[in-house]
């Protein structure tokens, strides 16, 4: 599924040249349920943000579904993510102004999906988290729990065979943040591969394989 | 990304906002109405003038004779020979003077002309009730009259003048039609008027001289050929001396008139324009905070799909959107301006459809070209710097 060979990502902030990953080698197959932990400043959203091809590493390659997307162009990224990738955030990342069923619209306009089959497939995907009467609120109304499964079917509405998760359940009561993973091993059984990345063990141990992350480096 | 929905989603961004949409579009609003407004106010004084001159008479020249020496008129058998020169449709020569008119009690000074029967065609004349004066009346010198509307008015009120006799100077002469009403030119007051037969004129103002002649061409092609002819003319008969006549040519006035407003149209127009600018530096003033306050937001769709090209389309329909309905709400201001100053000032104006469409198109160019830089600042945004935006 994916495949990261050796891959740097150099900041450069004006005079000081900051090195967040020093080298990474990691293998994720279909349908793994994969936890990668970390503390902050251990690099762990730089690979993050590369794994979910919102950035490209310095160097190094990445092997996504086996086509190398390292030095894909900022559209062609665009493409992979809107396909292949389906985000859940810490902050949820709602568009306010939206209500439920056009923030989960949105990937699908991009697509450039027709209005029928995106109204079917919008529809399929609340239901799938329990939302179906929720779907002409906006976020601002509804409480954290239900925002983070309105992210979670915005993110399912594309299909991606890829779910990144990225501290879903940080913003969340222990009631709700429950939930979310119970969502995600739901998905991870349906055959989808999950990345999720936490700095919470407790999180972690949801998943199959924890990948811990440190300074840059893979420490297993 | 489809258009409709990009448009929905514009009108969307715009009326979360309505009091800041509403003062970025007051830029364009007022450049469009602005435009409208000028230029419909020239074009209609530019028709209205136009009209009154034309009312005058079509392919007109219009001769003043000073004289030469002791030569200082022409006669009425010399003024008719005009009518046999190519491309002449008539020539109408007139005997003017002042005289005071009465009828019963009421009195009025009025502009007395001595015309004959071509005056009517040349200078566009029409009869409201009774007749024009007719060859016979100028061969015997009938001492008939025709009024000017004003004349009527003044001296008849709502009586009927037809077949009464009115005073002028003392003598008594028979009113045999009214005018149409004309209005004023720049030669005064038409309807302030007395028409009688050309040679009862000559004999009534005891001269027998003709010092003004209307000279109508056949076609607006003809008129300086006629012009050339009625020049060589007169300088024969006053021995080249060029100031003893003067010749105006309606036509040429008529296309001076025309540049001048047209001129006019263009730098009012063009300095309502600018207004148009200025509002267009206002959307991207706007555009450009929308951009900055909505990083978060772009970056959100960055991540879930959106091409670079989706982004810059979304901003430049917004501000497309903005401009376009200021243009809209600035023509329907323009218009009611319009309306306003033609009811309350009486001013004529005339909006055409070019200039509507004109406005409109130059506003929605304008939000569109003010609207690029934001645009392309916004797509091209790096998803993770616009996530990691607070």
């Amino acid at each position: 599924m994916l495949e990261i060979k050796n891959v740097t990502k150099v900041y450069n902030t004006g005079a000081i040249q900051f090195q967040a990953l020093k080298g990474v080698s990691l293998k994720v197959e279909k349908g793994e349920f994969v936890a990668i932990i970390g503390p902050s400043g251990s690099g762990k959203s730089t690979f993050m943000n590369i794994l979910g091809c919102l950035d490209v590493p310095t160097a190094g390659e990445y092997y996504f579904e086996g086509i190398e997307v390292s030095n894909y162009t900022e559209d062609q990224l665009a493409g992979i993510r809107n396909k292949k990738i389906g985000f859940i955030f810490q902050q949820f990342n709602l568009l306010p102004k939206l209500n439920a069923f056009e923030n989960v619209e949105l990937p699908l306009i991009y697509r450039g999906m027709n209005v029928k089959e995106r109204k079917e497939r919008v529809l399929q995907v609340l239901e799938q988290v329990g939302l179906s009467d929720w779907a002409h609120h906006k976020p601002s109304e509804m409480s954290g729990g239900q925002q983070q499964r309105v992210a979670i079917a915005r993110a399912l509405a594309g299909d991606p065979p890829l779910i990144l998760a990225d501290e879903p359940t940080g913003n969340l009561d222990s009631k709700s943040g429950t939930e979310v993973l119970e969502i995600l091993k739901e998905l991870n059984k349906n055959g989808r591969t999950i990345l999720l990345i936490t700095h919470d063990m407790k999180v972690a141990g949801s998943a199959q394989r924890i990948i811990s992350i440190q300074d840059g480096l893979i420490v297993e | 990304m489809n258009f409709k929905i990009a448009i929905k989603l514009a009108l969307k961004g715009i009326m979360g906002n309505k009091m800041r949409t509403f003062l970025t579009m007051l830029g364009i609003i007022i450049g469009v109405s602005a435009v409208i407004i000028l230029v419909s106010v020239v074009q209609g004084t530019t028709e209205s003038v136009t009209e009154n001159i034309e009312s005058m008479g079509t392919n007109l020249l219009s001769v003043m004779i000073r004289g030469r020496g002791a030569e200082t008129y022409l006669t009425y058998d010399a003024t008719l020979s005009l009518a046999d020169k190519y491309g002449v449709a008539g020539v109408a020569p007139v005997a003017s003077g002042n005289v005071t008119a009465k009828f019963d009690t009421k009195t009025m000074d009025v502009t007395l002309e001595g015309v004959d029967e071509n005056y009517q065609t040349v200078r566009n004349y029409t009869v409201q009730s009774g007749r024009f004066i007719m060859p016979l009346d100028v061969e015997y010198r009938q001492k008939v009259i025709l009024l000017g509307t004003e004349v009527v008015k003044e001296l008849f009120g709502s009586q009927n003048p037809i077949d009464k006799n009115v005073q002028l100077n003392g003598l008594n002469f028979k009113v045999i039609g009214i005018l149409e009403e004309k209005g004023s030119t720049m030669g005064g007051n038409n309807d302030e008027k007395i028409l009688m037969p050309i040679t009862t004129a000559q004999r009534f103002l005891k001269s027998a001289g003709i010092r003004q002649i209307y000279v109508q061409a056949e076609s607006p092609e003809l008129v300086n050929t006629v012009y050339a002819q009625v020049e060589k003319y007169l300088l024969n008969k006053f021995k080249n001396d060029e100031d003893a006549y003067r010749i105006f040519n309606q036509t040429e006035m008529l296309s001076t008139i025309n540049e001048v407003t047209r001129n006019m149209a263009l730098m009012l127009g063009g300095i309502a324009a600018i207004s148009l600018l200025v509002g267009g530096i206002g959307i991207m003033n706007i555009m450009l905070i929308t951009v900055t306050e909505r990083t978060r937001e772009i970056g959100i769709r960055k991540a879930i799909g959106a091409r670079r090209r989706d982004i810059l389309i979304q901003f430049l329909i917004e501000s497309a959107v903005i401009s376009g309905l200021g243009g809209i709400i600035g023509i329907i201001v323009g218009l009611a301006g319009n309306k306003v100053l033609n009811l309350l000032a009486g001013m004529n104006t005339k909006t055409t459809i070019s200039i509507i469409i004109l406005s409109l198109a130059f506003s929605l160019v304008v939000g569109m070209f003010f609207g690029i830089y934001p645009a392309n600042k916004a797509s091209k945004l790096k998803p993770v710097d616009a996530l990691r935006y607070e």
